[in-house]
Protein backbone atom coordinates (compact mmCIF):
# COMPACT_ATOMS: atom_id res chain seq x y z
CA UNK A 1 0.00 0.00 0.00
CA UNK A 2 1.50 3.59 -0.85
CA UNK A 3 1.26 6.48 1.30
CA UNK A 4 -1.86 8.89 1.33
CA UNK A 5 0.41 11.82 2.42
CA UNK A 6 2.52 13.50 0.09
CA UNK A 7 5.69 15.63 0.91
CA UNK A 8 4.84 19.22 0.81
CA UNK A 9 7.24 19.76 -2.03
CA UNK A 10 7.45 22.90 -4.05
CA UNK A 11 7.49 23.85 -8.13
CA UNK A 12 8.72 27.26 -9.22
CA UNK A 13 6.79 28.22 -12.17
CA UNK A 14 8.62 30.55 -14.81
CA UNK A 15 6.15 33.09 -16.09
CA UNK A 16 7.06 35.60 -18.55
CA UNK A 17 9.50 38.57 -18.00
CA UNK A 18 11.79 36.56 -16.08
CA UNK A 19 9.20 35.93 -13.06
CA UNK A 20 8.67 33.10 -11.06
CA UNK A 21 6.02 31.99 -9.13
CA UNK A 22 6.50 29.39 -6.00
CA UNK A 23 3.77 26.95 -6.03
CA UNK A 24 2.59 23.83 -3.94
CA UNK A 25 3.02 20.76 -5.64
CA UNK A 26 0.18 19.06 -3.98
CA UNK A 27 -2.94 20.25 -2.47
CA UNK A 28 -4.01 18.24 0.73
CA UNK A 29 -7.96 17.53 1.58
CA UNK A 30 -8.66 20.43 3.23
CA UNK A 31 -6.92 22.73 0.62
CA UNK A 32 -8.91 20.97 -1.84
CA UNK A 33 -12.15 21.20 0.31
CA UNK A 34 -11.25 24.41 0.78
CA UNK A 35 -10.96 25.30 -2.97
CA UNK A 36 -14.52 23.57 -3.74
CA UNK A 37 -16.30 25.48 -1.11
CA UNK A 38 -14.90 29.02 -2.56
CA UNK A 39 -16.02 28.24 -5.65
CA UNK A 40 -19.37 27.74 -5.46
CA UNK A 41 -22.25 29.45 -4.37
CA UNK A 42 -25.93 28.62 -3.12
CA UNK A 43 -28.02 29.75 -5.20
CA UNK A 44 -31.86 29.96 -5.19
CA UNK A 45 -34.04 28.77 -8.48
CA UNK A 46 -36.87 31.21 -7.82
CA UNK A 47 -38.02 33.42 -5.36
CA UNK A 48 -40.03 30.63 -3.86
CA UNK A 49 -37.70 27.85 -3.84
CA UNK A 50 -37.44 26.97 -0.41
CA UNK A 51 -33.73 27.11 1.10
CA UNK A 52 -33.37 23.46 1.55
CA UNK A 53 -34.02 23.05 -2.17
CA UNK A 54 -31.27 25.91 -3.02
CA UNK A 55 -28.91 24.30 -5.29
CA UNK A 56 -24.87 25.13 -5.69
CA UNK A 57 -23.35 26.75 -8.48
CA UNK A 58 -19.95 27.16 -9.59
CA UNK A 59 -18.88 30.44 -9.72
CA UNK A 60 -15.86 30.89 -12.43
CA UNK A 61 -14.31 33.77 -11.18
CA UNK A 62 -13.93 32.80 -7.80
CA UNK A 63 -12.82 29.42 -8.55
CA UNK A 64 -9.99 30.81 -10.30
CA UNK A 65 -8.79 33.37 -7.46
CA UNK A 66 -9.50 29.87 -4.77
CA UNK A 67 -7.10 28.02 -6.75
CA UNK A 68 -4.76 30.52 -7.17
CA UNK A 69 -4.80 31.10 -2.98
CA UNK A 70 -4.66 27.61 -3.02
CA UNK A 71 -1.35 26.73 -4.49
CA UNK A 72 1.00 29.82 -4.33
CA UNK A 73 3.34 30.64 -1.72
CA UNK A 74 5.56 33.03 -3.34
CA UNK A 75 6.62 35.06 -6.41
CA UNK A 76 9.23 37.72 -7.77
CA UNK A 77 6.95 40.02 -8.35
CA UNK A 78 7.91 43.78 -7.41
CA UNK A 79 6.23 46.81 -7.34
CA UNK A 80 6.80 50.12 -9.71
CA UNK A 81 10.07 51.07 -7.65
CA UNK A 82 11.48 47.54 -7.63
CA UNK A 83 10.13 46.63 -3.90
CA UNK A 84 9.27 43.13 -3.81
CA UNK A 85 5.28 42.30 -3.17
CA UNK A 86 5.57 40.38 -0.48
CA UNK A 87 3.29 37.14 -0.30
CA UNK A 88 5.17 34.86 1.41
CA UNK A 89 4.02 33.54 4.82
CA UNK A 90 1.72 36.14 4.63
CA UNK A 91 -2.33 35.76 5.44
CA UNK A 92 -4.95 34.95 2.39
CA UNK A 93 -5.94 38.38 2.63
CA UNK A 94 -2.53 40.01 1.94
CA UNK A 95 -1.94 37.53 -0.85
CA UNK A 96 -5.71 38.12 -2.24
CA UNK A 97 -4.72 42.11 -2.20
CA UNK A 98 -1.59 41.50 -3.62
CA UNK A 99 -3.50 39.59 -6.24
CA UNK A 100 -6.09 42.12 -7.05
CA UNK A 101 -3.36 44.76 -7.23
CA UNK A 102 -1.50 43.66 -10.17
CA UNK A 103 -2.31 44.34 -13.57
CA UNK A 104 -4.82 42.47 -15.13
CA UNK A 105 -3.02 40.43 -17.70
CA UNK A 106 -0.44 39.44 -15.40
CA UNK A 107 -3.78 38.26 -13.38
CA UNK A 108 -4.64 36.02 -16.24
CA UNK A 109 -0.72 34.67 -16.66
CA UNK A 110 -0.96 33.93 -13.12
CA UNK A 111 -4.08 32.11 -13.08
CA UNK A 112 -3.20 30.20 -16.62
CA UNK A 113 0.10 28.86 -14.76
CA UNK A 114 -1.47 27.71 -11.53
CA UNK A 115 -4.06 26.01 -13.59
CA UNK A 116 -1.78 24.13 -15.98
CA UNK A 117 0.40 23.41 -13.13
CA UNK A 118 -3.12 21.82 -11.77
CA UNK A 119 -3.96 20.13 -14.38
CA UNK A 120 -0.42 18.65 -14.86
CA UNK A 121 -0.71 16.93 -11.00
CA UNK A 122 -4.02 15.84 -11.55
CA UNK A 123 -2.93 13.91 -14.44
CA UNK A 124 0.22 12.68 -13.02
CA UNK A 125 -2.06 11.49 -9.83
CA UNK A 126 -4.41 9.72 -12.15
CA UNK A 127 -1.27 7.76 -13.99
CA UNK A 128 -0.12 6.95 -10.57
CA UNK A 129 -3.24 5.48 -9.90
CA UNK A 130 -3.64 3.49 -12.77
CA UNK A 131 -0.08 2.20 -11.96
CA UNK A 132 -0.08 2.15 -8.72
CA UNK A 133 2.90 3.66 -7.57
CA UNK A 134 2.56 6.36 -5.25
CA UNK A 135 4.87 9.25 -4.88
CA UNK A 136 6.76 9.20 -7.75
CA UNK A 137 8.29 12.34 -9.05
CA UNK A 138 5.67 14.13 -11.28
CA UNK A 139 7.00 14.98 -15.16
CA UNK A 140 5.75 18.64 -14.66
CA UNK A 141 6.97 21.41 -12.87
CA UNK A 142 10.60 22.57 -12.14
CA UNK A 143 11.30 20.54 -8.34
CA UNK A 144 13.03 23.43 -6.22
CA UNK B 1 22.74 32.00 31.81
CA UNK B 2 21.36 33.71 29.80
CA UNK B 3 23.25 36.50 27.50
CA UNK B 4 20.95 36.69 24.73
CA UNK B 5 17.24 36.88 23.89
CA UNK B 6 14.32 37.71 21.34
CA UNK B 7 11.17 38.19 22.66
CA UNK B 8 7.72 38.46 20.47
CA UNK B 9 4.17 38.75 20.69
CA UNK B 10 3.67 36.81 17.10
CA UNK B 11 5.29 33.41 15.42
CA UNK B 12 4.65 30.27 13.84
CA UNK B 13 6.02 26.58 14.24
CA UNK B 14 6.33 25.68 10.75
CA UNK B 15 6.56 22.32 8.58
CA UNK B 16 7.75 22.90 5.51
CA UNK B 17 5.29 25.75 4.02
CA UNK B 18 2.52 24.63 6.54
CA UNK B 19 2.11 26.54 9.54
CA UNK B 20 1.94 23.98 11.97
CA UNK B 21 0.59 26.29 14.71
CA UNK B 22 0.65 29.94 15.70
CA UNK B 23 2.47 31.17 18.87
CA UNK B 24 1.36 34.32 20.31
CA UNK B 25 3.89 34.83 23.17
CA UNK B 26 7.48 33.65 22.79
CA UNK B 27 10.98 34.19 24.44
CA UNK B 28 13.92 32.81 22.49
CA UNK B 29 17.10 32.42 24.29
CA UNK B 30 20.73 32.08 23.85
CA UNK B 31 23.23 30.38 26.49
CA UNK B 32 26.29 31.27 26.95
CA UNK B 33 27.69 28.03 25.65
CA UNK B 34 26.09 29.09 22.62
CA UNK B 35 22.15 27.09 22.80
CA UNK B 36 19.68 28.48 21.48
CA UNK B 37 15.86 27.70 23.59
CA UNK B 38 12.51 29.05 23.60
CA UNK B 39 9.10 29.11 25.81
CA UNK B 40 6.00 30.28 24.28
CA UNK B 41 2.36 29.67 23.55
CA UNK B 42 0.98 27.87 21.03
CA UNK B 43 -2.31 29.71 19.88
CA UNK B 44 -5.62 27.83 20.55
CA UNK B 45 -7.12 26.72 17.52
CA UNK B 46 -4.20 27.04 14.86
CA UNK B 47 -2.87 23.79 16.55
CA UNK B 48 -2.28 21.14 13.52
CA UNK B 49 -1.51 18.19 15.63
CA UNK B 50 -0.84 16.33 12.16
CA UNK B 51 1.75 18.60 11.42
CA UNK B 52 3.10 19.51 14.66
CA UNK B 53 4.16 15.96 14.54
CA UNK B 54 5.87 16.11 11.78
CA UNK B 55 9.80 16.97 11.31
CA UNK B 56 11.71 18.88 10.52
CA UNK B 57 9.71 21.43 12.41
CA UNK B 58 10.85 25.64 12.56
CA UNK B 59 10.29 28.43 14.73
CA UNK B 60 10.06 31.03 12.51
CA UNK B 61 9.60 34.66 14.48
CA UNK B 62 8.79 37.76 12.00
CA UNK B 63 10.31 41.25 12.44
CA UNK B 64 9.48 44.32 9.83
CA UNK B 65 11.81 43.14 7.16
CA UNK B 66 12.31 39.65 7.92
CA UNK B 67 12.25 36.71 9.93
CA UNK B 68 14.44 34.85 12.41
CA UNK B 69 14.45 30.93 11.80
CA UNK B 70 15.67 28.10 14.02
CA UNK B 71 15.32 24.42 13.67
CA UNK B 72 13.52 22.69 16.29
CA UNK B 73 15.18 20.07 17.93
CA UNK B 74 12.75 19.16 20.66
CA UNK B 75 9.41 20.20 21.35
CA UNK B 76 7.73 20.09 24.73
CA UNK B 77 3.69 21.10 24.28
CA UNK B 78 2.72 21.51 27.92
CA UNK B 79 -1.27 21.42 29.14
CA UNK B 80 -2.47 24.96 27.97
CA UNK B 81 -0.66 25.30 24.49
CA UNK B 82 2.69 26.77 26.89
CA UNK B 83 5.86 24.92 24.79
CA UNK B 84 9.23 24.46 25.03
CA UNK B 85 11.72 24.24 22.88
CA UNK B 86 15.28 23.34 22.23
CA UNK B 87 16.31 25.09 19.27
CA UNK B 88 19.40 24.82 16.15
CA UNK B 89 21.03 27.47 14.59
CA UNK B 90 19.08 30.69 13.84
CA UNK B 91 19.38 31.94 10.38
CA UNK B 92 17.73 35.40 9.15
CA UNK B 93 15.38 35.71 6.18
CA UNK B 94 15.05 38.61 3.92
CA UNK B 95 12.05 40.27 3.17
CA UNK B 96 9.10 38.23 4.95
CA UNK B 97 6.64 40.16 6.79
CA UNK B 98 4.50 42.74 7.77
CA UNK B 99 4.17 41.84 11.28
CA UNK B 100 5.79 44.41 14.33
CA UNK B 101 9.08 43.96 15.39
CA UNK B 102 9.94 42.15 18.12
CA UNK B 103 11.48 43.37 21.15
CA UNK B 104 15.23 42.41 22.05
CA UNK B 105 17.12 42.99 24.66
Amino acid sequence: MGSRVRRPDIDVLDISGGDTLTVKRYLTAAEFRGVIKASTKAVRLDATTPRSDMQLEVDPTESGIATILAYLLDWTFTDYDGRPLVIRDQPVTVVRAALDAIDADSYMEVQRAIQAHDTAIRAHLAEEKKTGRTNSEPTSGSPA
Amino acid sequence: MVSRGIRGTAAAVKWAYFTAATVHAYLVTKDQAGAWSATGSLTPGTVDPYKLAQRPLFLVAPFKRGAWRWEIKQLTVLEGGRFTATLGTMSTEGTNGLTRPTTRY
